[in-house]
């Protein structure tokens, strides 16, 4: 079936569509124009700068860890151009997330998207604007839509690492992923994308900025070993109800280390922490930032052979 | 006139370097220092355009100076040798860069500090022959470092990747190992050449994946 249109309806529906364009191009600066005074430039003296988000009105700023490589003289450059001396009180290299503390009150804190239902804002497909303040140009902003998701957990929190199509420029690093609430759903980061446009769900940095201020540190799940990945024997493979083709064999136990504690040996082969199955020392991070420091854990292992499960407490790094 | 400042581990080596960069058209020195630790207290009182360094009496300091040169937005011109040398300076974000032998004489010197200054890149050709053969065999400069052994931590700077695993801040390194603030700077920027890093986060990343850090 094929449908009609006259002339004068022709223009009117063209009429409507620019109208709906022109609507949606005001509210889409509009939003820009709101979140813009909560993004500041962060320079720590090095040949790039980067951006950071205002994540409190009383002078706390998250930025990229990689984005204060230098950690001595940092100052933030404010929306209204005053520039800051800015001080560092904590990294967390594991997330790329640092915490700054400009000393001073009153200023334009970002609004930040909230976990909802369990679940960190930013659906897949959604629009967002990523904000920055790269180099000495100014705001700029780069509209894309939520394209992946990746979802994980920390210490039982949930996270995500959103992926989007807005292209993330140099500089962009620490900067914001604002919905069109104009609320922050995520950070950017262009260390961990590698040309991707990767940002850290507000979860994930709410969660570091959280223990940031608490104990200046990121304090996860530690056992104390150094291990090195090794291809498992075929034959036990097939033996056995393994469905993985590799472990981290344990090659150093840390003296008085919860692994030590927890009766992990030297020559241990490790193959799952909780629920994550351990093939390389990526998955060892992964499974231990999930879990919180003094959470218990069973540890999946083979010793001698013979497939063990240990229950260990994790630890604090100290 | 361009400023020069002179960064050699003897007397004797600061002295003839002086001597060459002092008669070169344009240049005048504006100082002497041991290495990199007396440089990062005279960087900015002098304001050097570009840093001439011997390291044929070893590279340990390298990554500290180019991390000095880069804060202090001065250049380095390099006398030593080995491959390893001209990798961790063609993959710095320097501006301006010098690697020349190190029985380079006065007309070269004062050459390339003037390369330098105008932010140009200078190898000599014995150094450029080893960049070639380098390449004809496949074996990219960054890999040279790893096949000379230089990527191996030391003790030390093990136990600064760990600190830094942790989150900590350069000060609170210092001032848990005991050490100056700049010998904090000098093993990090030590450890990011060593892992071919370029940031804290990759670092830990590359440390972990090595065996260097506990988990």
């Amino acid at each position: 079936m094929t449908q009609e249109t006259t002339p004068a309806a022709e223009g009117s529906n063209s009429s409507a569509a620019s109208g709906i364009l022109q609507n949606f191009s005001a509210e889409l600066a509009g939003i820009v124009e709101r979140a813009a005074p909560s993004i500041v430039r962060v320079d720590d003296g090095s040949r790039l700068t980067a951006t950071g988000i205002l994540w409190t009105a009383d002078g706390i700023v998250a930025t990229t860890s990689h984005g204060v490589e230098r950690d001595e003289d940092i100052t933030v450059e404010l929306s209204d151009g005053r520039t800051l001396p800015a001080m560092l009180i904590g990294r967390d290299p594991d997330m790329d997330v640092a915490l700054l503390r400009v000393d001073t009150t009153g200023l334009p804190a970002a609004v930040l998207a909230s976990v909802e239902g369990g679940v960190p804002a930013g659906r897949i497909g959604e629009l967002v604007v990523a904000l920055a303040r790269p180099g000495r140009t100014g705001l700029q902003a780069s509209l894309g839509i939520i394209s992946g998701r990746l979802e994980s957990q920390s210490g039982g929190q949930p996270e995500s690492v959103l992926q989007t199509d807005a292209t993330l420029y140099p500089g962009f690093s620490g900067g914001a992923l604002i919905d069109m609430q104009g609320r922050v759903v995520g950070m950017t980061n262009l260390l961990f994308g590698r040309g991707k446009g990767i940002a850290l769900s507000t979860a994930i940095v709410q969660n570091a900025a959280n223990a940031l201020l608490a104990h200046g540190r990121v304090r996860r799940g530690y056992l104390g070993i150094v291990t090195q990945a090794v291809t498992l024997p075929a034959g036990m493979v097939q033996a056995s109800t393994l469905t993985q083709e590799s472990g981290l064999l344990i090659m150093q136990v840390g003296a008085g280390s919860p692994a030590e504690q927890g009766g992990l040996m030297l020559g241990d082969t490790l193959l799952a922490v909780g629920e994550q199955t351990v093939q390389n020392v990526d998955d060892l991070r992964q499974g231990l930032r999930s879990h919180g420091a003094s959470q218990a854990v069973a540890l999946k292992l083979l010793r001698g052979g013979e497939l063990r499960l240990l229950n260990v407490t994790l630890g604090v790094e100290n | 006139m361009i400023r020069v400042l002179i960064v050699a581990p003897y007397a004797s080596l600061r002295a003839g370097l002086h001597a060459l960069a002092a008669e070169a058209e344009g240049c005048t020195v504006v100082g002497e220092v041991g290495g990199s630790e007396e440089l990062d207290l005279l960087l900015a009182a002098t304001c050097p355009d570009v840093l001439l360094a011997d390291v044929s009496g070893g590279t340990d300091d390298l990554p500290c100076l180019i991390e000095l040169a880069l804060r202090g937005r001065a250049g380095l011109a390099v006398l030593g040798e080995g491959t390893a040398t001209a990798g961790r300076l063609a993959s710095s974000a320097l501006h301006g860069w010098a690697y020349l032998h190190p029985e380079a004489d006065g007309d070269e010197i004062g050459a390339a500090v003037r390369a330098v200054a105008a932010g140009l890149v200078v190898l000599d050709g014995s150094h450029a022959a080893l960049l070639k053969t380098a390449a004809a065999t496949n074996a990219p400069v960054k890999d040279s470092i790893v096949a000379e052994g230089g990527d191996s931590l030391t003790a030390r700077e093990r136990e600064v990747l760990q600190l830094i695993a942790q989150g900590l801040a350069n000060k609170n390194i210092a001032a848990r190992l005991t050490i100056s603030l700049s010998t904090v700077k000098f093993h990090v920027a030590s450890i990011l050449a060593k892992l071919d890093a370029g940031s804290r986060t990759e670092a830990v990343t590359t440390g972990a994946r090595r065996g260097y850090v506990l988990l």
